[in-house]
């Protein structure tokens, strides 16, 4: 990690502050047709911490991502990474944000079906026009057993191999976040647990900083916390979360909801 | 059904343009064309109906009859006054006029020759008792009355600039004076129709100058009396011609002016068989449209199988789509039709004349353009609408990508064939010219089903050669274009046959052009040359006169004639100066001598094999119609230029004769410079001829000449074909655009993980160069191959591959895929990024 980061980082904490929401807001349409997607959201994010972002649809948690991946534009608030402010980029400075320092994992893999997993594993590397650290790809290829399928196309690989490929590529430039937007939710059981047995290993191992957008507590379970949105608003923080734990929350929601809006 | 074609047109209205667009622009190539040949057809047939209303029936020359010795002293029949005052007095004749014609130029105010030379015409005014001539209407001034002295049309006078009591520069039997103008008047004539210039003499002066023999008429035309029928007319006065001359009724004059005219119908067919190349790109590019939409809409598609719609009904509604797409293309069409016949009436009409009135509805281009319009996009969408019936119900639940496409493996079979075959016919076309005709487009077609393959190899070559010098952009474009080797193919395949047309006539233009030049540098042996432009003629003394200048070293006229061998063919003959020819022109005497030309005459080695003659042989026969018989010895054997064979005579020898229709004609004159003073010698002579309608030219100015003579043919070809390049160019915005709208997905991940904007216009710019430049090489190399067996087919003409033409159509092509790729650059720049990444596929 560079040493922006570190600087901001502060002493009562034991990381380094990678990412920060602060108030983050985004309004979508005007009078009658107005929704608040996000009603003023602040988190911090540090460097080695798996993050999961719960709550249940509507609730905000893809927005608060896609703002602070700088994938979206708040209405008001910043999102930094490191000591980037991205509403102070433009297009392209945020591009360039987007392809050095973060790293994304989407629900449908989103692949590039004309290059091979190869290719699309140094995707960001070529993109950015760095020549790729081959020692940490064989290395993230060899953790995601993906050696003997390098020269195949997304078509000729399973949904669990090609998620695997998103992961390496999401972590191919080292990035100082990784974003994963419902990484298992189009896969089964058996290959969504790799993918979140992956993440974690990189996390703890790697001190790759994730977070992770899901609905399922049992991927949430997987995390170091777990923050819970409700109707664009964060409404909870569960350290060390277990999926009985995070469902009971879930739940919970599910009550006021209902209670608090007749 | 309708309704819902209607809808699904709506809806997919920028998908549906370009199509639309190209079909759009056939129809107009097309209707355009029917207008503009219709309005110039009824123009002419108006004009000539129109033409001299006073003529019933014209007696002339029966040129049919068998051609009798006209001597000099103009033996023969004869139109002169005792004929025409016999003519008058026929009972069906109410009126008489003997008219004497014959070419007559008129000179600007800027000293250049005005109007349509080729109905340029000098003619004789006939004033009745009041002095004026019906016939010619005088709207200033009075009529001719002596030689110094002539009337002019009103338009050409004032095309001339020129007003009553000016002086006139006038062109009559390649010499050129100046009279006086005193008179300007207006005419119903054809040739002031079209744009020539009318000058009138007085009848004695045109006599003069365009009679056959002393005091006799060209023509003698007779007004039909009240009540009286032209054909009675007709028969009263065929009675009591003599033989040699006829009557031909008014009906008949006219009939065979139209059939004459008819460079307009071989420019409207040369229009269509090019708006024909047009329409054919339109279609290959509906056809892919409707391909490439089946392809997005095959949920849609099965969704309607999947509730209860049959396979004929899915196809009926794609054909509804095209349907309509065809009708919209085919009423814009029109409409941008009526302008493009605008243009073309722009272009080739009259020089200066005025302008055929387009009739803007008519029944023929109408129906054509219908017939055109709506039958090529429902042609072209027919296949593509079956495979869109084929899609099966169950379809409509697959979320997953589109099933891969079928093999390629037969197509290419098949293309290889048809692409040998066509190349084997192109090859063999070399013996037998005509099969060109056949051969060109089977090769094309060859090539188009071919091209998947090709472009696959293309493509697979560029990928490393891309990659190093683009990066990941230019991998991610090539493999893209790789993705649907049958969409690439057919969108450069659009590209092709225009380039391959385009290529194929500029191979043989130059190469005709190459042909012309050194044609132009073998025949241009002297210093100087004097020719006449089209239509007008070098007077006879012209030689004599350039002979006297100073600079003037050597001087011989080239003038054509013929002798009529007895019991034998006409020899074509050339009648020169003896004394200076051997200096001027490539004529090498193998025996005897030119010396004694003035006594005999002079023929190539090849004719003296030919007819068994040899030096001292007697040639015995008439010599330019003459009616006397000559016998001349053969004095001299020799080989020369073309322009100078068979047979030399010297000029002296010719008979001077009257007899305008007869006359030797004055080919050039040719003429060397003492030493160092070719420029001022020309200068001198175009002074002292100071005549607007000879050409004075150095061997600089011939080849110049030769070669720019094809320049304004090649222009209008270019201006023709570039209507099927734009529907090319058409056909790979239209590709690209649909890969954008396929490829939304796609764009936003490659923006989320770190492409800019820039980058993604970058790599659709490169894919779409990449496209138009296998288009671009396919066409040059097949246009290349169908060019050069064309010229290879033709004897003596060199052929050329102008190598600078095809990098210039190379790089235009590249340009077209820069400029094809702007607008789907900008949809994919406008892709929300968010919403891109986050919609379920499909």
């Amino acid at each position: 990690m560079n040493q922006r980061t570190d600087a901001l980082s502060s002493p009562e904490r034991p990381g380094a502050v990678v990412a920060a929401a602060d108030g983050l807001t985004k309004v979508y349409g005007e009078g009658e047709t107005r929704v608040v997607a996000l009603a003023g959201v602040s988190a911090r994010f540090l460097r080695g911490e798996f993050t999961a972002i719960m709550g249940p649809s509507g609730s905000g948690k893809s927005t608060f991502m896609h703002c602070l991946a700088g994938l979206d534009t708040p209405t008001s608030g910043t999102a930094r990474i490191g000591d980037t402010d991205l509403g102070s980029l433009n297009d392209v400075q945020l591009t360039k944000v987007r392809r050095e320092r973060i790293g994304f994992v989407f629900q449908a893999f989103n692949l590039l079906p004309t290059l091979t997993a190869w290719e699309n594993i140094t995707l960001p590397c070529d993109l950015a026009g760095h020549t790729p650290d081959q020692a940490w790809l064989s290395d993230l290829i060899n953790i995601l057993g993906l050696a003997d399928r390098l020269g195949h196309r997304p078509a000729q690989l399973s949904g669990g191999q090609q998620q695997r490929v998103a992961c390496a590529r999401a972590l191919a430039t080292r990035p100082a976040i990784v974003f994963a937007d419902e990484p298992t939710g189009n896969l089964d059981s058996r290959a969504g647990a790799e993918i979140l047995s992956f993440l974690r290993s990189s996390a703890k191992e790697l001190g790759q900083t994730i977070v992770m957008v899901t609905h399922d507590p049992v991927a949430a379970a997987h995390a170091d916390r777990a923050l819970f949105l409700a109707d664009g608003s964060l409404v909870h923080e569960m350290p060390d979360p277990t999926a009985a734990g995070v469902l009971e929350q879930m739940k919970a929601f599910d009550v006021s909801q209902r209670v608090g809006r007749p | 059904m309708f309704r819902a074609a209607v809808r699904t047109l709506r809806s997919h209205r920028l998908r549906f343009a370009m199509p639309a667009l190209a079909v759009l622009l056939g129809v107009a190539f097309v209707t355009g064309s029917l207008i503009y040949s219709e309005s110039v057809s009824t123009a002419v047939a108006r004009a000539q109906a129109n033409s001299q209303p006073d003529v019933s029936v014209e007696i002339t020359a029966d040129r049919s009859a068998p051609s009798r010795p006209a001597d000099s002293a103009g033996g023969g029949p004869r139109l002169d006054d005792t004929l025409l005052r016999r003519l008058r007095a026929l009972p069906g004749a109410a009126a008489a006029r003997g008219t004497v014609e014959g070419r007559s130029f008129l000179a600007g105010s800027d000293g250049t020759l005005v109007g349509d030379l080729n109905q340029a015409a000098g003619i004789n005014y006939v004033p009745d008792r009041t002095g004026k001539d019906p016939r010619y209407p005088l709207t200033a001034g009075r009529g001719p009355r002596a030689a110094g002295e002539v009337a002019v049309e009103r338009q050409a006078a004032e095309r001339a600039g020129r007003r009553v009591g000016d002086r006139v520069r006038i062109v009559v039997n390649g010499t050129a004076r100046s009279a006086r103008l005193v008179g300007i008047f207006t005419a119903q004539d054809s040739r002031s129709a079209a744009g020539g210039t009318l000058i009138a003499f007085d009848t004695r002066t045109a006599q003069e100058q365009f009679a056959p023999a002393p005091g006799s008429y060209s023509g003698i035309t007779l007004t039909a009396a009240d009540g009286t029928p032209e054909t009675q007319l007709a028969q009263q006065a065929q009675k009591m011609l003599p033989s040699g001359l006829r009557a031909v009724t008014r009906a008949d004059l006219d009939a065979e002016a139209a059939a004459s005219a008819d460079d307009n119908q071989k420019l409207t067919a040369l229009l269509l068989s090019f708006a024909g190349i047009a329409l054919f790109v339109s279609t290959l590019l509906v056809a892919n449209t409707f391909t490439m939409l089946s392809a997005a809409r095959a949920r849609e598609h099965a969704l309607l199988r999947a509730v209860g719609a049959t396979r004929k009904y899915v196809m009926r509604l794609v054909l509804a789509e095209a349907v309509l797409v065809g009708t919209v293309a085919s009423v814009a069409g029109y409409v941008l039709g009526i302008g493009v016949a605008a243009l073309l009436s722009s272009l080739f009409g009259v020089t200066g004349g005025p302008s055929a009135p387009l009739h803007i509805f008519s029944v023929t281009p109408l129906i054509a353009a219908f017939a055109v319009g709506i039958g090529v996009t429902v042609l072209s969408a027919y296949l593509p609408a079956r495979r869109a019936a084929a899609v099966p119900p169950v379809a409509a639940l697959r979320t997953s990508e589109p099933p891969t496409a079928a093999s390629l493996r037969r197509r290419n079979a098949i293309g290889l064939a048809v692409t040998a075959f066509g190349a084997l016919l192109v090859a063999a076309a070399v013996s037998s010219q005509n099969l060109l005709y056949g051969a060109a487009p089977i090769l094309l077609i060859g090539l188009i089903i071919l091209t998947p393959l090709l472009a696959l190899g293309v493509t697979g070559l560029l990928r490393s050669p891309l990659t190093r010098l683009a990066g990941i952009r230019g991998k991610l474009a090539v493999e893209n274009a790789r993705r649907n080797p049958r969409r690439t193919a057919a969108t450069a395949t659009t590209l092709m046959v225009g380039l391959a047309v385009i290529t194929a006539v500029t191979v043989v233009v130059c190469s005709v052009n190459r042909m012309d030049e050194q044609d132009a540098d073998r025949s241009m042996t002297s210093d100087l040359r004097i020719t006449a432009v089209d239509f007008a003629e070098i007077g006879d003394d012209t030689a004599a006169r350039v002979a006297r200048l100073a600079d003037a070293e050597a001087v011989t006229p080239v003038i054509h004639t013929y002798f009529d061998v007895s019991g034998g063919n006409s020899l074509p003959a050339n009648a020169v100066n003896p004394a200076t020819v051997q200096r001027l022109a490539a004529v090498t005497v193998r025996k005897g001598s030119l010396d004694r030309l003035d006594h005999g005459i002079a023929v190539t080695e090849k004719t003296a094999t030919d007819h068994g003659w040899r030096l001292g042989s007697r040639v015995t026969g008439t010599l330019n119609n003459s009616g006397t018989k000559t016998s001349l010895p053969i004095v001299a054997i020799y080989d020369g230029s073309d322009a100078l064979a068979p047979a030399l005579l010297s000029d002296r020898t010719l008979p001077r004769t009257a007899d305008t229709e007869h006359r030797p004609r004055v080919e050039s004159v040719l003429v060397n410079a003492a030493h160092g003073r070719t420029a001022a010698l020309r200068q001198e002579i175009r002074h002292t001829l100071d005549n607007p309608a000879l050409l004075v030219q150095d061997r600089t100015d011939v080849r110049a000449a030769a070669a720019a003579r094809t320049g304004p043919f090649l222009n209008i070809m270019y201006a023709m074909l570039s209507v099927t390049v734009l529907i090319g160019a058409l056909g790979v915005v239209n590709t690209m655009g649909m890969a954008v709208f396929e490829r939304v997905r796609e764009i936003g991940v490659l923006r989320a993980l770190g492409l800019d904007r820039r980058g993604i216009g970058s790599v659709l710019r490169l894919e779409s160069v990449t496209i138009s430049l296998l288009g671009s090489a396919l066409g040059l190399i097949a246009g290349s191959a169908i060019g050069a067996a064309a010229v290879l087919g033709q004897e003596s003409v060199p052929l050329v591959i102008p190598w600078d033409r095809a990098i210039l159509f190379f790089l235009a092509t590249a340009a077209i895929g820069v400029l094809a790729s702007l607008w789907p650059g900008r949809q994919a720049a406008r892709i929300p990024m968010l919403k891109a990444i986050t919609t379920d596929t499909e």
